[in-house]
């Protein structure tokens, strides 16, 4: 691809393009709908992520022309926002991960019940797993599932948090730190052998 | 397995939405823009109170074919109805009810055009959870108040039962050309034109995932459900990115360890398979992290 057609491309040319025509900002849907709806029913489940997508795109509607058009790739911009929308259900989350610590079960599964069987292999893992999230501090899961959920590298959470580079480095090796001292007693031969006892 | 491979499993389970799944995200996006149809608070939405008060004469009646128009004392035309649709104008929106949802398209825009708006409707047959929605749509010419929905009213009814009606909904003043293709129960035997994926609730695999297992053992579920299933042969691209579907009829060639990568309803009691014979590491039809269970 051309340097000339990247940029025409680019997520920052339909962002500036959409000031003067507004349709153009439906690409940005497209392009990244589909990667945030998943993002956010993993973190909330599939009801508030239907209101938290949908307002993500439409605040980002109205926040468009403030967009920094030097930054061609909107990514963290839109998972900033979704994050932001999210914190206003951070009980939610956290309410569900303590019932996936407690009982194995996860809420956010319900709709997809043939994969959740299928996983339920990796149950102790999950609850030890679902636990320490829990009890991470908000600013730190935000970062941590940035990375690990959103696809994002430090940088982009640092623009996507408004935080400082270090900060999310900080953050993130903190929280990869704490799930590593819940998980540390499990082997994954001996979760697959709990989890068969439990089917 | 480390934390980070333990977070990729525990999202996992969690499947990629395809862009069909976000269509009412997308709609209000759409709304806002002012380019789309009225945003999901159209969909499905009861039947708008009367407007009480509202004086109105009758116009016209041409008792052949059974039509009316209706205005108000300014001159604007509140109602239409004949044999197809009723119109009504309610508030600040006419809602246009279908009566006969496998009448003759040209009934349904005779009505909008009565009223003075320039809006073409077409009724497509869709699968069960597609019914009552815009499937398809364009405008030209609308400003900023311009809106056009559509939905089923009393909202969340059944569709195809008596008290169940397909309505579309158009802003008092539309002032541009519009098109708008809902979606209608199918006939019969008839073929979708619109559909969801075949495993969404409401469809005909709901509760069951047929992306990426084998040819044999998605039959083997649809057997179990008493459905048929039609084979589309798909060729992924090179790239990873997409794939394109060759002339010809390939099913026959189809054997049950080839891959399926995505399911549709084709009509009512059988399913379109998407297949190839070599598995890929991309889902060509849903990407990269489509609906599949990715292993961390």
């Amino acid at each position: 691809m051309s340097e000339s057609s990247r940029a025409e491309d680019d997520d920052a040319s339909f962002i500036e393009r959409s000031r003067h025509d507004p349709e153009a900002f439906a690409e940005l849907f497209r392009r990244y709908a589909p990667d945030i709806a998943r993002y956010v029913t993993r973190r909330l489940g599939d009801h508030a992520a239907d209101d938290v997508v949908a307002e993500t795109f439409l605040t980002a509607f109205r926040q468009r022309g403030g967009y920094d058009v030097v930054r061609p790739n909107a990514r963290p911009w839109l998972y900033g926002i979704a994050t932001n929308l999210m914190r206003r259900h951070v009980r939610t989350e956290v309410r569900q991960l303590r019932v996936v610590e407690r009982t194995g079960t996860d809420p956010v599964l319900a709709p997809f019940t043939e994969r959740s069987n299928e996983r339920l292999s990796a149950e102790a893992a999950h609850r030890r797993l679902a636990g320490a999230l829990a009890a991470l501090p908000r600013g730190h899961r935000d970062a941590l599932l940035l990375v690990a959920w959103g696809g994002l590298t430090y940088p982009e959470v640092a623009e996507a948090l408004n935080v400082r580079l270090g900060t999310v480095r900080s953050r993130v090796n903190r929280a990869r730190s704490k799930l590593r001292n819940e998980l540390g007693g499990v082997n994954p031969l001996a979760a697959v052998s709990e989890g068969s006892v439990h089917e | 397995m480390n934390e980070m491979n333990q977070l990729e499993r525990f999202r996992a389970a969690v499947p990629r939405p395809d862009l069909a799944d976000l269509h009412e995200q997308e709609r209000r996006l759409l709304t806002a823009i002012g380019t789309g149809p009225s945003g999901p608070l159209r969909r499905r939405r009861p039947m708008p109170r009367p407007v009480a008060g509202l004086a109105v004469v009758v116009l016209a009646v041409a008792a052949m074919v059974g039509l009316t128009l209706m205005q108000d004392k300014a001159g604007t035309a509140t109602s239409y109805a004949n044999a197809a649709i009723d119109i009504r104008l309610r508030g600040d929106e006419y809602v246009a009810t279908i009566k006969d949802p496998f009448a003759d398209h040209a009934l349904y825009s005779e009505g909008f055009q009565a009223l003075g708006l320039d809006v073409g409707l077409q009724l497509v047959p869709a699968s069960p959870t597609r019914v009552g929605d815009i499937v398809r749509y364009g405008s030209s010419g609308t400003d900023g108040d311009d809106r056009l929905g559509g939905g089923l009213s009393p909202e969340g009814c059944a569709p195809g039962s008596p008290d169940c009606a397909l309505t579309v909904t158009v802003s008092k003043g539309f002032s541009g050309k519009g098109v708008v293709y809902l979606g209608r129960p199918a006939r019969p035997g008839e073929r979708y034109e619109a559909h969801a994926r075949a495993e969404a609730k409401g469809e005909m695999l709901e509760g069951y995932d047929p992306v990426e297992r084998t040819v044999g053992e998605v039959l083997a579920e649809v057997r179990r459900r008493g459905l048929n299933s039609v084979h589309q042969v798909i060729t992924p691209a090179e790239d990873g990115d997409g794939f394109s579907v060759g002339p010809g009829d390939r099913s026959a060639e189809v054997r049950d360890h080839w891959i399926v990568w995505a399911a549709e309803p084709e009509r009512a009691g059988t399913v379109r398979l998407l297949v190839s014979e070599k598995r890929v590491a991309k889902n060509p039809v849903y990407g990269d992290s489509g609906p599949e269970t990715r292993t961390g």
